[in-house]
């Protein structure tokens, strides 16, 4: 089908660089998730994808073809909208049947049968007379998505098509999309500010934060390996617990974390070796929050006491307070803690984090 | 493929070519006259329409005219009570009232006053002939001798005054729309608070409805003002100036010199008056007024 | 507070309510009652043979509408000048309609340089005193051979609407979402193509609006019509009623009215059954 890659993609609006210096590759069939909070540059990513813009500097290839100057109507790409964007005027027929008017030589028979097999395919079948606005949103997502498929593109593209809908409904369509793009087998790139969506749909997610591209790998590797705190706090909920002004203890082939003389968590071995270059002063502690066990109390560990417990039925989050900050620790709900009681978070040593407080870069 | 030669120039030259008819009839009706206005003042132009400069001969001649110094008083006697008692003073009481009752009828009597406005000012002028009829068929002195007064002819007596009112039934109306969508748009809890509080609708009206809406209130005086200055085509329909130049203003006698004397440079000369008061009204309006543009991401291709 | 002080402020205010609507529905028709009976009178003295106490109709008759199918005196075949208007108000609005739906377009939905500084013009335009240009005008029509013709008056006309007409019309244009537009691109279209097929179609009101207003504006035109044309092969409604006007007044009230009549019938036409449409329309539409 197609391959998307982008060389040094840069975007600007006036004097704002929404896109900066973008560097990637979109194997066939590959469903990507460009994904970043609002205004990182992820929806214009994909809008200079669709042709919608024109890069400012770098380059789209689609295919090993550049495709820079190419109108949207030559790229054979097909696009989900978040508020859908349906003709208001038309019926659902009219709608999936729009971008096949522009097909030459189709008949109106083609046309039809063509539309009719997409209705069936979304299951809105029975409401092809309609007009958009007597449908509800998941019902207007489902046209979206026949009239994108319509011209059987190459390429797949979604902006946020699932965020105006309801949670219930969400995971919903999320399942099905999900199924829809393997059956079909059409590259796909998909942009998202929800994490777990994230993680739930992609074979690959490309996180992005103010306008450049932070990190792309598997939804494991972004969510295990983040290359740096940015990514590591954006996936994830409850969010990884930071703890800045940490020290690098290095003693004969072991090697520790520590803060204000107290040792919190010793460094295995096998992560020695990245040490060479890396600084050893002020750095940020990062652990996830079901990485630690609380115990009542230990040698080794970050010493606090409970401030609040969140009890969320399949778990209890309880918010432990040390060195003046706030840290949630996923805990099972059997657990006996108690608020103000003191106790040390142990803390996964392979699971651990290690971030320099200047770049934001991960140690390991 | 396209080649992107091709693509490339169409797109920044389309929204010129979308705006090409605006910007020629623009250029043809409005840049040009204003600037041929200009040098059309220094000229002794007549029907012969032929070019003879004379210099500041005829902003000499603006001072002499003997009827100049009763054609500034009417003007301003015209626009000051046309403006306070109708299209500032009726537009506030009537949008008062019509925003005070329920919205049916409140629209019913704004739609009632939006008629003067839409019908042609021909018509219109003879419904003012008829009402001001200076024999007993008019609605005046119907009126009139119901109340067992004698008739008038205001005609004669006081021809300034159907001007007014004339322009003034017509006039009102906008400031009627304007007012009244601004008070619809009050936020509802103010007057709650205030109905709590006890205050009665006069006190609201003084406390809460006019101060929100005082931008609009000198928006519409400013507007009018300007726009009753410019405006003659009522007069001219219903009494042509007279009798004897009692009812002229300065942009009827503007017209009247170039279209009925044909003196068109004298008749540039004095409407350079108007053109420069419109210039700077504009260029105050557009100060005061922030434009956003809404193309921010517009399509790029 | 006892049950019997609690009716007595009840009582109070439920009367002084009443007595407060009651005012201002007083005051409202008061003061509109000049409109209501000028109107009345107009459409009651076109079919009637005379006025007793100038109100009220003595006798039913046609005869006022004689200039219909008789020649009056001073006035051209009114068929004639009524076809002139219908081409000057179906013109207008043609013009405004097609000039305005394209540059509210460009407006709406390009970036383009100088863009806020046309904005700025036109709104500035809008306000200006087309009066004042009437000199300059004159000449250039001449210059361009457009005096004496209704062209010209369709032109100068529209061109005196489009300003306020476009922005009208490219707030229509800027109330659709983008996304429809980028919908429409990756359809398959062009932008010209979007244009016609999509975003048309989606500002259909206000181009009715604008299409209303502005065949009422060249039907009612009178001031262009009185100085640019010269000849009655060219007159509108609004100079045959100024003629008559100026040969009848006080004397002939029947034809008058009943020629008036005639003039306002799409007025009438858009007060009955758009008279919402117009009030919500007319704010900030047509100078005052």
């Amino acid at each position: 089908m197609a391959t998307i890659k982008l060389e040094n993609l840069t975007k600007k609006f006036n004097k704002v660089i929404a896109v900066n210096n973008v560097s990637l590759t979109i194997k066939d069939g590959e469903f990507i998730i460009l994904l970043g909070p609002s205004g990182c540059g992820k929806t214009t990513t994909l809008l200079t994808i669709a042709g919608i813009y024109r890069p400012t500097g770098g380059a789209i290839y689609m295919n090993d073809t550049i495709m820079n100057d190419i109108p949207p109507r030559y790229r054979k790409i097909g696009m989900v909208f978040q508020n859908y964007a349906l003709y208001p005027h038309m019926t659902v027929f009219e709608n999936i049947a729009f971008p096949l008017r522009t097909v030459k030589d189709i008949s109106k028979t083609d046309i039809k049968t063509k539309v009719e097999e997409l209705a069936d395919k979304m299951r809105i079948a029975s409401l092809l007379e309609r007009k958009p606005s007597e449908l509800s949103g998941g019902q207007q997502q489902r046209v979206a998505i026949a009239r994108a498929l319509a011209k059987e593109p190459q390429i797949l593209l979604f902006d946020e098509p699932l965020s105006n809908l309801d949670a219930k409904l969400r995971i919903i369509m999320r399942g099905e999309l999900k199924r829809l793009q393997e059956t079909l087998g059409i590259t796909t790139v998909y942009v998202t500010h929800d994490q777990s969506e994230a993680m739930a749909l992609a074979d690959r997610v490309a996180v992005f934060n103010h306008g450049i591209l932070q990190q792309i790998g598997s939804p494991e590797d972004i969510y295990y390996s983040p290359r740096n705190i940015f990514v590591a706090g954006f996936l994830g909920s409850p969010s990884m617990n930071f703890l800045s002004g940490t020290r690098l203890i290095k003693n004969e082939g072991t090697a520790y974390i520590e803060k204000e003389g107290k040792k919190l968590v010793e460094v295995p071995s096998k992560n020695l070796d990245k040490f060479e270059n890396a600084p050893s002063e002020d750095l940020i502690l990062g652990f996830r929050p079901e990485d630690c066990k609380i115990v009542p109390n230990d040698e080794i560990g970050i010493p606090g006491k409970i401030y609040l417990l969140e009890h969320l039925g399949r778990e209890v989050v309880v918010n432990i307070e040390a060195f003046g900050n706030i840290f949630k620790v996923i805990a099972d709900p059997e657990s006996r803690f108690e608020k103000e009681q003191r106790v040390v978070l142990k803390l996964k040593p392979d699971r651990v984090h290690l971030f320099d407080s200047k770049t934001e870069a991960a140690v390991f | 493929m396209v080649e992107k030669t091709k693509l490339r120039p169409f797109n920044k030259a389309l929204p010129w070519i979308l705006l090409l008819p605006l910007v020629i009839l623009v250029l043809m009706f409005y840049i040009l006259p204003i600037v041929i206005t200009m040098p059309l003042s220094f000229t002794s132009m007549g029907l012969s329409f032929k070019w003879l400069f004379v210099g500041l001969e005829n902003f000499r001649n603006i001072p002499r005219d003997p009827i100049i110094p009763q054609i500034i008083g009417n003007t301003f006697i015209y626009v000051f009570f046309t403006l306070i008692v109708f299209n500032f003073g009726m537009a506030v009481l009537l949008s008062l009232l019509t925003t005070s009752i329920s919205d049916r009828w409140g629209g019913f009597f704004r739609t009632l006053w939006m008629l003067p406005r839409i019908t042609p000012s021909v018509v219109y002028g003879l419904l003012w002939l008829w009402i001001f009829d200076p024999s007993k068929n008019g609605l005046l002195n119907i009126i009139l001798s119901v109340l067992g007064m004698p008739s008038q002819d205001m005609f004669h007596h006081n021809p300034m005054l159907l001007i007014v009112f004339a322009n003034g039934f017509v006039g009102a109306s906008m400031g009627m729309m304007v007012f009244s969508a601004a008070i619809k748009a009050i936020p509802i809890e103010y007057y709650r608070a205030a109905m709590v509080d006890g205050a009665g609708w006069f006190t609201m009206v003084r406390k809460i409805t006019l101060p929100l809406i005082r931008w609009h209130l000198l928006f519409i005086t400013a507007y009018e003002t300007l726009s009753l200055f410019t405006s003659y085509q009522y007069i001219l329909i219903i009494t042509n100036g007279g009798p004897v130049n009692r009812t002229n203003v300065w942009a009827l006698y503007t017209y009247q010199t170039a279209f009925s004397d044909f003196k068109f440079g004298y008749g540039a000369a004095l409407s350079l008056v108007l053109v420069v008061v419109g210039v700077i009204a504009g260029l105050l309006y557009i100060h005061n007024i922030h434009v956003e543009s809404t193309s921010g991401n517009a399509l790029e291709i | 507070m006892t049950k019997g002080e609690y009716y007595k402020i009840g009582f109070l205010q439920r009367n002084s309510s009443k007595i407060f609507n009651v005012t201002v529905y007083a005051l409202l028709i008061v003061l509109s009652s000049p409109i209501v009976l000028a109107y009345a009178w107009l459409f009651l003295r076109s079919f009637s043979t005379g006025m007793a106490h100038g109100f009220i109709p003595t006798g039913l008759t046609f005869s006022n509408w004689r200039f219909m199918w008789e020649q009056i005196s001073g006035l051209p075949n009114v068929w004639h000048v009524t076809f002139n208007t219908f081409i000057l108000g179906g013109s207008v609005a043609g013009v405004v309609l097609l000039v305005s739906s394209m540059s509210g377009f460009a407006l709406s939905r390009f970036a383009f340089k100088g863009q806020g500084k046309l904005l700025l013009l036109l709104l500035m335009l809008h306000a200006f005193p087309t009066v004042s240009l009437m000199v300059a005008i004159f000449y250039i029509l001449r210059m361009t051979h457009l005096l004496n013709s209704l062209l010209g008056v369709i032109l100068l006309r529209a061109s005196m609407d489009i300003p306020w007409a476009t922005w009208i019309i490219k707030g229509f244009y800027d109330g659709i979402p983008r996304e429809i537009e980028w919908a429409g691109a990756i359809d398959g279209y062009s932008r010209i193509s979007i244009w016609r097929k999509v975003l048309l179609p989606m500002v259909k009101p206000g181009l009715i609006v604008i299409a209303v207003f502005e065949f009422l504006s060249g039907w009612s035109e009178f001031i262009f019509i009185t100085t640019f044309i010269f000849s009655n092969k060219w007159w509108t409604l609004s100079q045959y009623t100024y003629t008559a006007l100026g040969g009848y007044r006080f004397a002939d009230y029947g034809l008058l009215t009943a020629i008036s009549v005639w003039y306002i019938l799409p007025v009438t036409i858009l007060f009955i059954f758009a008279n919402k449409y117009m009030t919500q329309m007319s704010l900030g539409g047509i100078k005052g």
